[in-house]
């Protein structure tokens, strides 16, 4: 589970923990105070009933003693103390009005009272027997009167001692769950400690091999960790980085070959220009010689388009491979799309793809770097060949235009031109039109395709000022791709070989395609 | 002016024999050294040499046609001479180098017969 989560558990096992044993607690130390209180009640009425019990005892001391000597004023202590055994009689009952046995004290007492009166009475009347038989009734009574009240005390005591060992049975029972609770607790916590410590630690170095792995150059390392939690989601994210990383270095080993390539392109552009020097000199040299209704004059005037047509290929070859850093200079981009596809004429002719081209006349010169757009067209054209592998048609049309860059509707429209490339290939399908200038996103198989290229080109267009957009009505519906240019682009200001808004002159004995309009293809 | 001495400096055999079969056809009385290597031609050189044109490839053995450019440009008496530089590897940098090294003009091999025939009669005219 999450990490959050398990934190979270964790807490709250705490917190019941600590919750439950503080409610044990407050509860189990409010019965401690009930039963205190209780107890304290108790003990005020044992010491009421002790009370008595001494009261009772002197009150039978004064009727012994009168009895033995006659003398009045152990009588008159009697009668004190009678009153005074009343009193606290009714003391005791008003304390304890449920208490059936106490209740019934007063009356019984009553009853011995009368009782004792009866043989006072007759004592003073004469000792003879209806006295000593009075008396022989009353002793029994007085000495039942006595255990109640014993008993009654004895109950009491009883109960105040009760309440005392059950305090003392709680506050154990206390302290045994506290140290229990604080147990458990601490066990909880150390196991979830333990068990966390243990996941992240397995997790961790599996996170840590993986990178160590990855940095030491083992490019195909992927971290196998299907935990469901934060950590998982890292080793997914290191994995998916790491995806996109090889891939990069697939593409730049490929870039670098490429440059090799372009190194070597000069070489061999310069090697192949020596022979095509013979080819394309002697075949003219012998035409030269020839009468002009020779008909040996056809076969040496192909031998001569041929050699030209193989000049303008090396040319653009060696200008590909010498791309540097962005020259803006005003250019004809008609002469830049002819390049593009005379370039890319072997490719488009063994794929079977025709080419209708439909350059307007009036498509005004623009301000650009013609390497970096010419790489740019070279990309779309490589995707449509791409996208036609039996064949099909490419349309590239040139035409002037105004549109707006950017997302916001207020953007102001500029003046441009827009180069379109249609093509009746496998299309794009509808999820993956907003990906696809994404740097690492492609639909090509491993090694068919960097996925670098439309987002390189998206690049170099925008740094022109421009957009490029794609259509697609769908899986097999061909695509449509529109580059929009400015006629006055945002260039860098470094990238500017001069600073001088003035067209500069492309051609002259340098043309860069070969002999102008003479050629055909 | 119809040029008496004609020195063509290049290595390939192929390129060499094109050249002065154009020139054969462009200036018949002319008459044309051909040279494989440039060395040979430095050591020779001399005031007593008198050239009306030379045509020199740049990608020579030994010392390049820039070099051999620039030597003949700097001596007093090869000034004046006019020198047609010839190279296959077509560049801006090689033009704007052979140029500074004093080439009267350039030009792109393979060449078009009617190319050469303008440059070089231009550069002797």
């Amino acid at each position: 589970m999450r990490l959050r989560t398990q934190l979270g558990l964790f807490f709250t096992v705490m917190a019941g923990i600590i919750l439950a044993l503080g409610m044990l607690a407050v509860g189990g130390g409010t019965r401690v105070v009930n039963i205190f209180r209780e107890s304290l009640d108790d003990m005020e009425k044992v010491s009421q009933v002790r009370s008595l019990q001494v009261l009772l005892a002197r009150q039978k001391g004064s009727l012994d003693a009168y009895f033995l000597v006659g003398d009045s004023t152990e009588l008159e202590r009697f009668e004190e103390l009678s009153t005074l055994v009343l009193s606290r009689l009714n003391q005791i009952q008003a304390a304890s009005p449920a208490d059936e046995d106490i209740q019934r004290l007063m009356p019984r007492y009553d009853d011995v009272l009368k009782s004792a009166q009866n043989v006072i009475g007759l004592y003073r009347v004469s000792k003879d027997r209806a006295f000593n038989k009075a008396t022989d009734d009353l002793l029994p009574k007085v000495r039942r009167f006595f255990d109640d009240v014993n008993q009654t005390e004895a109950r009491i005591a009883a109960e105040v001692k009760n309440a005392q060992t059950r305090v003392k049975e709680m506050v154990f029972l206390g302290k045994r769950l506290v140290l229990g609770g604080g147990l458990l607790g601490a066990c909880v916590g150390f196991l979830f400690a333990l068990f966390t410590f243990r996941s992240l630690t397995k997790s961790l170095r599996a996170l840590q091999q993986g990178t160590a792995a990855f940095g030491s150059g083992q490019w195909d390392y992927r971290i196998d960790l299907p935990v469901q939690n934060e950590l998982g989601e890292l080793a997914r994210s290191f994995n998916e980085m790491a995806s996109n990383i090889k891939h990069l270095e697939t593409q730049t080993v490929h870039m670098h070959r490429m440059s090799a390539v372009g190194q070597l392109a000069g070489g061999v552009a310069h090697e192949i220009n020596n022979p095509l020097t013979g080819v394309l000199g002697q075949a003219q040299l012998l035409l030269e010689k020839l009468p002009s209704d020779d008909p040996r004059r056809a076969h040496l005037e192909k031998i001569e388009r041929a050699a030209v047509r193989c000049k303008a290929i090396v040319r653009s070859l060696l200008d590909f491979s010498r791309q540097k850093e962005a020259q803006f200079t005003a250019m004809d981009i008609n002469e830049v799309l002819e390049a593009t596809l005379e370039f890319c004429e072997a490719d488009l002719q063994s794929n079977h793809i025709t080419v209708l081209k439909n350059f307007s006349a009036t498509v005004p010169k623009i301000t650009g770097s013609s390497s970096q757009l010419q790489q740019v067209f070279l990309n779309i054209i490589t995707n449509a060949i791409q996208a036609m592998p039996k064949g099909g048609t490419l349309s590239v049309a040139a035409k002037p235009t105004r549109f707006t860059v950017g997302p916001s509707p207020d953007a102001p429209a500029v003046e441009g031109i827009e180069i379109s490339f249609t093509d009746t290939g496998v299309g794009v399908e509808t999820d993956h039109l907003r990906h696809i200038f994404e740097p690492f996103f492609t639909t090509k198989e491993i090694g068919k395709g960097t996925g670098l290229g439309l987002s390189v080109s998206l690049g170099i267009v925008k740094n022109h000022g421009g957009d490029i957009r794609a259509e697609s009505r769908g899986k097999g519906a061909g695509s449509v791709f529109s580059v929009l240019l400015p006629l006055v682009s945002m260039a860098p200001s470094s990238a500017r070989s001069d600073s001088s808004p003035l067209p500069v002159p492309v051609g002259g004995e340098r043309a860069r395609f070969g002999p102008g309009a003479d050629t055909r293809y | 002016m119809a040029p008496e001495r004609i020195l063509v400096i290049e290595d390939d055999p192929d390129v060499r024999d094109t050249v002065c079969g154009a020139l054969e056809s462009v200036f018949p009385d002319a008459s044309v050294t051909a040279l494989a290597d440039g060395r040979e031609f430095l050591d020779t050189f001399s005031a007593a040499a008198v050239w009306d044109l030379i045509i020199l490839d740049l990608m020579l053995p030994g010392i390049s046609g820039v070099e051999i450019c620039r030597r003949v440009h700097a001596d007093a008496a090869g000034r004046h001479i006019p020198i047609l530089a010839m190279t296959g590897y077509d560049t801006p940098e090689m033009e704007k180098r052979v140029k500074e090294a004093g080439a009267a003009a350039y030009l792109a091999k393979p060449f078009e017969m009617k190319d050469f025939v303008r440059i070089v009669k231009r550069l002797v005219g």
